[in-house]
């Protein structure tokens, strides 16, 4: 038994907690910042809804082009003032922010970045745009060649969300960057990069009303209408293999259909992907976890390491697990105990794997707002997908007031008996045809 | 009673506690010892103590650390460098109490029973050591900290077996560093007077007294050229320069300059690093490619472009952002004043070379 | 309650700090000893233990490199024994006080650690 007594009579003396804030402009554009004054540096930037959902087959990586133009031709412009500039892109959003110490930043910064998206927007020299173009194809050339996990993710959305915008590469395919021109990118610029489809971010040490003024006197964007998307991301069970033996090891992913971003059992979701949580088989400490489906898969060594996930996106999500695995020959024992595990959930997960998934769950959202670069991202994406950035210590209540009973429903109506999204990479001899994986989701008694 | 009062007030005035408070949601707490490889009585007893930590302690097994402290909502590891080795807690603002008194465990009361070593920490070390061992640019860095420092900061950081290190070795290495005078504790989104408590008020106040090892005279430096033949991933040539304690700030400034758009001599390096330790530290420089004659070349632009001085003010007030961000997310602030930065010259450097040695150039071919 | 070899410790303790117990158990544990005769073909009571499961596997592989390689020893020596039907000449009998528990200690902490991850395994959270 935990001793919790020490605790409680801590609580009073936690600083308080700042609430992100939201203001509306005039014009449609919305600024929101998280604050944290005790921070000794400060970030602002633009967050887009774009992205690879945005992209088609034919302009596939255009996001990412962008993203390497503005990051090139930005970086030396930056660098004089004393900034930083990172871009990123995702699947429904890219963006653009720029990180500076000092008062007199947030100006200089602001102008930075408005000239930069003005460049992305096709103003830039013929050079650098054909330079950002082989910059994102050896990125994507180097990302097939060298990062298996990544590529099994990649293919894990183009399999379940298969003709549907989600299924798209984040970094585009080899293919259609070739093709790209530079009034690809304008036009994918003009129609993206509107006052409506934008939210400008700032987190660290900057002030919210000083960011608003900054950005009224200073930043102009495209005006019009949010372009909305052609079609529905949809999930359909099906798998993808590209079985390559003259790889080290096997990478596979499996996952059914998750939450969507604006689901009520976002966070149900996520609490039950933390039950099974991540797992290294070289870290002495994750060997100890209490999981019980460590018990199972340590003993002959199924797996090097896993990590179970629920992505949400704005129609869909993917709930299931990634792995590594050096002992191919056992790929279908890892498959079958992993998902005899998930079938618990509906079943039996007992009060204290749930106490723990949601306290991991707390840490894991809590860590990721220790960087002001990570807020920035984050209250930028949340802004775009549910029209303002929750609290953490909203977050926080709501994972609280998760139940196993909570877990269990979500479970039965998500994952048990239903259709999965199977990938693999590397030497995947032995994992299981789709209708044995299939089977393996639900059981006959129990 | 008394006893006990006059220890924790001897505590609270010689521990170097500082903390940080915030209002995120977690905190992290870390505890650095002065007890990384420059200290080591035998090469690797460093890492393996590192690994050692939080492993079954007398009071709580390493087994119900880790189940207690997820349903707490944390996570902890220790990591070992040539002047550290550095626990570290993240967890949830209100379980500090719990981890300062697990922390306080670890350096205090580690158990290092016998089976641990060979079930459980060496496994973990030689995983550590096979990753450092598959990254051509990281051998390449030790290859130039061994050049230039030979031992002291040069020894080598991760265990190899190639001296052997016992049980005993580790328990006697643990009871030279941790002792009071040897370890900083500081918190992140952490109140410093509830850091304080809680430290007098758990082991850290049992530690003995000690000295504090840290090495305040300037080290021996030397210049040397080392060369490895490797098949395994890219060619790596890399030189180092041992830097003084004054020279600090310019070094900042030219690792920001090198790797940053200022400098055109930036899309040639793959990696700039400037290392700050308390009495030395060191500047290195790596450039890598799968074709060594590429990497060849562009080494010697990049030398040759040095040798003549450069004027690198111009990444001040980059470098002051760069260690404000770092600032913001290492619990050990660190301090440097740039304001006398102006030109730089490379003079002289050690020298390494990994990989397809034949065909990567020699230290006086630069 | 199954037994263990916790179990077993603790009630070999309640007896010999009991005198009225120790006073009859004692010699008759001599008397078992003496008539199961291992200590007759160079075995310790320690080498009989039945070393098919976890428990023992793992307390095997933590006794020192010499207990180890001195139990393989006394175990072909044993085995040589019974193969030729003979029992060891006088001299090579164990004596009782070389007969010691060697694997024990091991064995309790092998037990003590499959208990506890057993009771964290099924802790039950009390709300608070």
């Amino acid at each position: 038994m935990l001793r919790t007594a020490s605790r409680s009579a801590f609580r009073r003396t936690l600083a308080s907690h700042v609430k992100p804030q939201l203001t509306e402009l005039s014009n449609g554009l919305r600024v929101a910042t998280s604050t944290n004054d005790q921070a000794g540096a400060a970030t602002v930037g633009i967050v887009f809804g774009s992205g690879s959902t945005a992209e088609n087959p034919y302009n596939n990586g255009v996001s990412s082009i962008i993203s390497n133009l503005v990051k090139s031709e930005g970086a030396l412009p930056a660098a004089k003032l004393g900034a930083q500039i990172s871009t990123s892109v995702s699947r429904e959003s890219q963006s653009f922010l720029a990180s500076f110490s000092g008062a007199a930043g947030l100006n200089k910064s602001l102008d930075l970045l408005q000239s930069q998206i003005s460049i992305a927007s096709g103003s830039g020299p013929d050079g650098a745009i054909s330079g950002a173009i082989q910059k994102s194809i050896q990125q994507a050339e180097q990302f097939e060649l060298n990062d298996h996990a990544g590529r099994v993710m990649e293919h894990l959305h183009a399999t379940a969300f298969q003709n549907t915008p989600l299924a798209l590469p984040v970094r585009g395919t080899v293919e259609a960057l070739q093709d790209l021109e530079k009034i690809d990118i304008e036009n994918f610029a003009k129609s993206h990069f509107r006052n409506s489809n934008a939210v400008i971010v700032g987190s660290g040490n900057i002030s919210h009303e000083e960011l608003v003024k900054a950005v009224e006197s200073q930043l102009s964007l495209h005006s019009g209408e949010k372009p909305e998307l052609k079609k529905k991301s949809s999930f359909l069970g099906s798998e993808v293999r590209l079985r390559d033996d003259t790889l080290p090891k096997a990478w596979i992913a499996i996952a059914a259909e998750g939450e969507s971003v604006t689901s009520p059992n976002y966070h149900v979701a996520q609490v039950a992907a933390e039950v099974f949580g991540s797992f290294n088989a070289h870290e002495p400490s994750s060997k100890i976890q209490g999981i019980k489906l460590l018990d199972e898969i340590q003993e002959y060594h199924l797996v090097d390491t896993y990590d179970h996930f629920s992505h949400s996106y704005k129609d869909s999500g993917l709930w299931g697990f990634a792995a590594e695995i050096s002992n191919i020959g056992q790929i279908d024992d890892l498959t079958h105990f992993t998902l005899k595990q998930w079938n618990r959930l509906t079943i039996s997960v007992t009060e204290q794997e749930v106490a723990r998934a949601k306290s991991l769950l707390k840490l894991k959202l809590g860590s990721t707002s220790l960087s002001n670069v990570s807020t920035a991202n984050s209250l930028g994406a949340n802004t775009l997908a549910l029209g303002s950035s929750p609290d953490l210590a909203q977050v926080f209540e709501k994972i609280d007031a998760i139940t196993v009973s909570d877990v269990k429903s979500w479970a039965s109506s998500r994952l048990w008996d239903q259709d999965i999204a199977i990938a693999g990479t590397g030497q995947i001899e032995d994992l299981l045809d789709y209708m044995r994986l299939r089977n393996d989701m639900s059981m006959m008694r129990w | 009673m008394i006893g006990s009062r006059m220890r924790m007030l001897a505590a609270a005035r010689q521990y170097h506690i500082s903390a940080k408070d915030s209002a995120s949601k977690v905190s992290t707490l870390a505890v650095r010892v002065h007890g990384g490889s420059r200290y080591a009585t035998k090469d690797g007893v460093a890492h393996l103590l590192s690994r050692f930590n939080f492993h079954n302690t007398g009071n709580k097994s390493a087994l119900r650390l880790v189940r207690e402290s997820e349903l707490l909502g944390g996570r902890f590891g220790s990591n070992v460098d040539r002047e550290f080795i550095t626990l570290k807690a993240t967890f949830l603002k209100e379980d500090l109490p719990y981890y300062v008194s697990a922390l306080g465990d670890v350096v205090y009361k580690t158990s290092f029973r016998p089976h641990e070593l060979p079930e459980s920490v060496l496994p973990a070390a030689k995983y550590d050591l096979a990753q450092v061992e598959a990254n051509p640019i990281k051998i390449s860095e030790n290859l130039l900290y061994s050049a230039t420092f030979r031992n002291d900061l040069g020894n080598a950081v991760l265990y190899d077996g190639v001296q052997k290190v016992t049980l005993d070795d580790i328990k006697a290495y643990a009871d030279k560093v941790y002792t009071r005078d040897n370890i900083e504790i500081s918190g992140q989104g952490v109140n410093e007077a509830d850091l304080k408590r809680f430290v007098n008020d758990s082991l850290f106040a049992s530690l003995p007294q000690g000295t504090s090892l840290a090495k305040e005279a300037t080290p021996k430096t030397y210049t040397g050229e080392t060369r490895l033949r490797s098949s395994e991933g890219d060619s790596v040539a890399a030189i180092a320069v041992p830097v003084a304690k004054a020279d600090f700030a310019t070094y900042e400034v030219l690792a920001t300059y090198l790797s940053s758009a200022l400098s055109d001599l930036s899309p040639l390096i793959s990696k700039v690093k400037f290392d700050s330790f308390s009495n030395a530290g060191l500047f290195s420089l790596y450039v890598s490619g799968a074709d060594a004659t590429a990497v060849s070349n562009n080494i010697q632009k990049v030398v040759s472009s040095l040798k003549k001085s450069h004027d690198i003010s111009v990444a001040k007030d980059a470098t002051a952002l760069r260690l404000a961000l770092k600032n913001e997310t290492e619990p050990f602030v660190q301090q440097v004043s740039l304001d006398k930065v102006k030109d730089f010259k490379l003079g002289k450097f050690s020298y390494a070379a990994v990989g397809d040695v034949s065909n990567l150039p020699y230290a006086d071919q630069l | 309650m199954p037994q263990t070899f916790t179990s077993i410790a603790k009630m070999g303790d309640f007896i010999l700090k009991t005198p009225a117990l120790s006073k009859v158990i004692v010699p008759v544990a001599h008397q078992f000893v003496k008539f199961s005769g291992y200590r007759k073909m160079g075995l310790r009571f320690d080498d009989i233990i039945a070393e098919e499961n976890d428990i023992v596997q793992k307390a095997l592989k933590r006794i020192p490199e010499d207990e180890s390689y001195a139990r393989n020893f006394r175990m072909i020596r044993a085995h040589q024994s019974s193969l030729t039907h003979h029992l060891l000449p006088q001299a090579q009998w164990v004596k009782a006080e070389e007969d010691t528990p060697y694997i024990l200690p091991y064995l309790l902490e092998a037990e003590a650690e499959a208990q506890e991850k057993q009771d964290l395994d099924n802790l039950e959270l009390i709300k608070s």
